[in-house]
């Protein structure tokens, strides 16, 4: 008497039993070995199917930095022919010092002074979330950066860098998958904000009660790390500053506005 | 022991499944973890309901290897159709089918508990005729 055999007909099954247990265990192996690869790929909008090919990512970011050198030595040239000009007569040093101004107000140069860092990073902790009750991490997304920048500009910060990307009129701040990209930059976590200004107005601002942290503190205070810095040197911006579409209004009493585009549209 | 060589069959089937995807690191679309676990469950469901059909006395090979092969593929071919038109039918499945498979448990435990009994009983009344014929033959001696 055993466990695969009937009392009633005393056939036993061992054998078909087994086969089919032989099978469900290959099917079994695949599902645990799927699952097991979909949970360590993590889940929810935030980290899912994104299986970057590293290497090409590697490639393309060395590239990226190449051209950033080549940037910076034509960056350099030119503020090196300007320094030349501005030791001419007092017409042209005049120009030259108005430039270096515009430049700087532009975001064009490195800025120096003192100001707060913010540093906002990933949940460390892993808590329920959503309807589904799918486990999450609490992760920094492009709107908090935005908020934060935005908060930052409110409180009179004259310059702002994130992740060593300076913030300008045309600065974008995006999630392109599981990264954000800053000026078209890809960034990773933690995101450094660097803000120069005034330092207890920055602070006061990002302790607003109800402020930008108020969600964040909420769910972890571990993210987020401020503190106030005596000499910050944020980065000049690294992208070209030239408008394709946009044009200024021609200058009023100039002798001649041959070269701005509308007088050509009207010829 | 015969009783356990599905047990050990199914160990090995799981190892070696997990041993050559893993070696070769064949990987499935993530979208099929969902459809390969219902095809999982609806095996596990024919495997138990076959025990059950066997200790009824109603088992028969062709009904169960036709009802494993096309219960595997309709469970994991209608989770895929639910996902395609947007109704969670992968839910079902597995709704349905751990239901059978509790059943199905249920089932074959309460057979055994109930030959278990049945045994002990046997037994019993067994050491109970024993004793008697050994009073019994007692008072034969006394009387002689």
């Amino acid at each position: 008497m055993s466990v695969y055999s009937s009392n009633i007909t005393h056939r036993s099954f061992y054998w078909q039993i087994s086969a089919v247990c032989f099978i469900l265990g290959l099917i079994l192996a695949a599902a645990a070995v799927t699952a097991n690869q979909v949970s360590r790929s993590g889940n929810g909008f935030t980290r899912t199917g994104f299986s970057y090919d590293v290497r090409n990512f590697v490639q393309a970011r060395n590239k990226d930095a190449d051209y950033e050198t080549v940037l910076k030595q034509k960056s350099d040239y030119i503020t090196n022919l300007e320094t030349k000009l501005s030791k001419g007569n007092g017409a042209t040093s005049l120009l030259s010092k108005t430039l270096q101004e515009t430049r700087f107000s532009a975001g064009l140069t490195d800025a120096l002074g003192p100001g707060i860092q913010i540093v906002l990073a990933d949940s460390q902790k892993t808590q329920i979330v959503g309807v589904d009750g799918m486990k999450q991490s609490i992760l920094i997304h492009d709107s908090d950066i935005n908020s934060v920048v935005n908060e930052l500009k409110a409180c009179g910060a004259e310059a702002i860098a994130v992740n060593g990307q300076r913030i300008v009129a045309s600065t974008s701040i995006r999630c392109v998958g599981p990264v954000i990209h800053v000026n078209g930059v890809p960034a990773a976590p933690p995101y450094i904000i660097q803000a120069i200004g005034d330092q207890d107005a920055l602070m006061g601002g990002m302790n607003l009660p109800g402020g930008v942290f108020n969600e964040l503190r909420h769910f972890d205070p571990d993210m987020i790390r401020m503190e106030k810095r005596s000499n910050l040197k944020l980065p000049a911006f690294g992208g070209s500053p030239k408008m394709r579409f946009a044009h200024p209004p021609p200058t009023p009493g100039a002798d001649s506005d041959k070269d701005t585009p509308s007088s050509k549209d009207n010829q | 022991m015969k009783a356990w060589l599905p047990v050990a069959s199914l160990a090995a089937g799981f190892g070696l499944g997990s041993f050559v995807l893993l070696k070769w690191k064949i990987q499935f679309a993530p979208e099929f973890a969902v459809y390969l676990s219902v095809a999982a469950l609806a095996g596990l469901d024919t495997v138990f309901g076959g025990i059950r059909a066997g200790i009824e006395g109603r088992f028969q090979n062709d009904i169960f290897a036709s009802g494993f092969l096309l219960n595997t593929l309709l469970a994991a071919g209608l989770a895929w159709l639910g996902d395609r038109i947007g109704v969670s039918l992968a839910l079902v499945a597995v709704l349905t089918l751990g239901t059978r498979v509790f059943l199905n448990l249920s089932l074959i435990r309460r057979y055994y508990l109930n030959k278990l009994a049945m045994a002990r009983t046997k037994a019993q009344e067994g050491a109970d005729l024993a004793q008697a014929q050994a009073g019994a033959q007692l008072a034969a001696q006394q009387q002689k």
